[in-house]
């Protein structure tokens, strides 16, 4: 990773641990607002991406199109996502309970991998148990409690730690050492 | 390729090539261990984790796939199962910088690399020299594919054909993919599992050979199909063909190891394969999707001694029982050594070719150890050998 790779990485982690504390002081609405706005951010990046990755490198290739059609629906998505800021938030709510529920399921059968090898499994495990735990309280807080805070906290959250694994990982030694 | 080839018809090679029984078993066991030094289990040994061969399915999903964690993958795949064939390959088409850096991953046998690989293994003991077998059959199995997860390289589509035998001569059969993780490949129906398409170029789906399946892996497979880079040209694949032309390879590469003398790429032990030939590729040609009790039996009548199945545990517990001075000369120890000796080298052709998908590569400064930790132990081994002569 280039020195400027780190920087740029350290830069963006802070800025992100700090979006993700914000998510616990705001109030409510706001704090959806935010977390839509963000939500449609992303996916119209993504759908710039995708066309931009059509245009430098699936364009000759085999079933390329997809990746063309692909773009045009997550640029429609992004749009989409906009339109309804303000609206509802039960976009973000499936949003966030598939991404907990997909990386704890993962993380749970990961540890479950590594303890029938004798490897170490117990913090794999209580990382997987503490997503499905994030994943539902998502889900039960914004429907059978009634409190929308809690899927605010939960990205706050995510948010957070995302931006310390990215700070982390850019402190990190990466270069593979060559003797001749 | 499976275990089947990866050990027991790599025990055959090396018989072939004059090794003992005993030296032979190991060169196999080396072999086939490249498909399970997962980080998994070099956690369980206590083990660096940087000398990981291979990565378990699970292991592969929760990976990162920021640029660290994708140039982790890709020195563990393109050092140690698909060995790109040519890091200045040039493409008919103008294509950007970003597909030129994927398609030069490009697996292919007789590469320069391979020729360092396998004389790379030369003083390393039996360990580096069952490594090197396993990288140099993989050449030919994965030939066309990158260790790299990209969609614009290692995609296939619909078009997806199986020659198979009518009569006296072969016909194509379109193959039926399905993604079911659990399922069983059925080649009598023509039934194979493979990843999920993902439209994702960096999309972990998109490692290798995962979008065709296992199907590359099954010696008995011709087919032919549009791989995503080839510009809608049809590749036809041979592989009891090419799986012949790796066993005479090994063969010949095995005695360059056995007698110190220099490996050169596209040179092949056909003649003193020949005595076997015939029972050779019927073994290749069988179909059927596990060929190791074929490979087995014909192990055992060409050494005349009892070839054990393998057993990935075999070794694992005098690596963790030798203390901290005492690993590296273990029989697991050494294997780490040829691990990251080639790790180490092959991420330097690719860096130095001015491609930075595998990582960045710099040269050992004894005044400042620069890079990840691990490696130290490839500097003791330097040191060690040094002393030596």
């Amino acid at each position: 990773m280039t020195r400027s790779k780190r920087v740029i990485d350290v830069l963006f982690g802070i800025i992100m641990f700090i979006a993700g504390a914000a998510f616990f002081i705001s109030n409510v609405d706001s704090g959806i607002l935010a977390m839509l706005l963000l939500l449609q951010i992303g996916m119209t990046i993504r759908g710039i991406r995708a066309l931009h990755y059509y245009l430098t490198m699936a364009r000759y290739m085999v079933g390329g199109k997809r990746v063309l059609y692909r773009s045009f629906i997550l640029l429609d998505l992004g749009t989409l996502a906009g339109s309804l800021i303000g609206h509802r938030m039960i976009y973000a709510i499936i949003y966030l309970a598939i991404l907990h529920t997909f990386v704890g399921v993962v993380s749970i059968f990961r540890a479950n991998e590594a303890r029938s090898y004798g490897a170490h499994w117990r913090l794999k495990m209580a990382y997987g148990v503490t997503n499905v735990l994030m994943a539902a309280a998502v889900i039960v807080g914004s429907t059978v409690l009634k409190q929308p805070r809690i899927t605010i906290y939960v990205y706050g959250a995510g948010l957070m730690y995302s931006a310390v694994l990215r700070i982390i990982t850019a402190f990190k030694r990466t270069k593979i050492v060559y003797i001749q | 390729m499976q275990l089947d080839f990866h050990y027991y018809a790599t025990y055959c090679a090396a018989v072939i090539a004059g090794y003992t029984h005993k030296e032979s078993l190991d060169i196999a066991y080396c072999s086939q261990f490249t498909d399970c030094c997962s980080r998994t289990l070099l956690s369980k040994i206590g083990g660096p984790l940087s000398a990981a061969t291979t990565q378990l399915s699970l292991e592969l999903m929760d990976a990162p796939t920021d640029p660290a964690g994708l140039q982790d993958i890709t020195r563990i795949w393109a050092s140690f199962h698909f060995l790109p064939g040519d890091l200045n390959a040039k493409t008919e088409k103008k294509f950007g910088k970003r597909f030129l850096r994927k398609y030069r991953l490009i697996c292919k046998p007789n590469g320069e690399m391979l020729r360092d690989t396998v004389n790379l293994a030369k003083g390393r003991g039996v360990q580096a020299v069952g490594l090197a077998m396993h990288i140099l059959a993989d050449t030919w199995a994965h030939r066309w594919f990158a260790g790299t997860p990209s969609l614009a390289i290692n995609n296939t589509n619909y078009y997806f054909y199986e020659y198979v035998q009518e009569g006296e001569g072969f016909k194509p059969r379109k193959i039926k993919f399905n993604n079911n993780p659990s399922g069983i490949d059925d080649p009598e129906k023509g039934i194979y599992t493979n990843s999920l398409y993902q439209g994702d170029e960096k999309n972990i789906m998109n490692l290798g050979h995962g979008r065709a399946g296992h199907f590359p892996d099954y010696s008995f497979a011709r087919y032919k199909y549009l791989p995503a880079w080839g510009g809608y040209r049809e590749i036809f694949k041979d592989n009891p063909s090419d799986y012949y032309h790796a066993f005479c390879q090994m063969v010949y590469a095995l005695s360059c190891l056995k007698t110190d003398s220099e490996f050169l790429t596209d040179i092949y032990a056909f003649d003193a394969v020949k005595p076997w030939e015939a029972e050779i590729k019927t073994i290749l040609e069988k179909r059927q999707i596990n060929a190791c009790a074929d490979w087995k039996a014909f192990a055992e009548k060409l050494s005349g001694s009892e070839v054990e199945d393998f057993d990935v545990d075999k070794y694992q517990k005098e690596y963790m029982e030798a203390g901290n001075e005492g690993k590296d000369d273990s029989f697991l120890g050494r294997y780490i050594i040829a691990s990251l000796a080639q790790k180490s080298m092959v991420t330097n052709r690719i860096y130095k070719s001015g491609n930075p998908l595998a990582g960045e590569s710099v040269d050992y400064n004894k005044n400042r150890f620069r890079g990840i930790e691990d490696f130290r132990t490839l500097v003791k081994e330097f040191d060690r050998r040094h002393k030596d002569d």
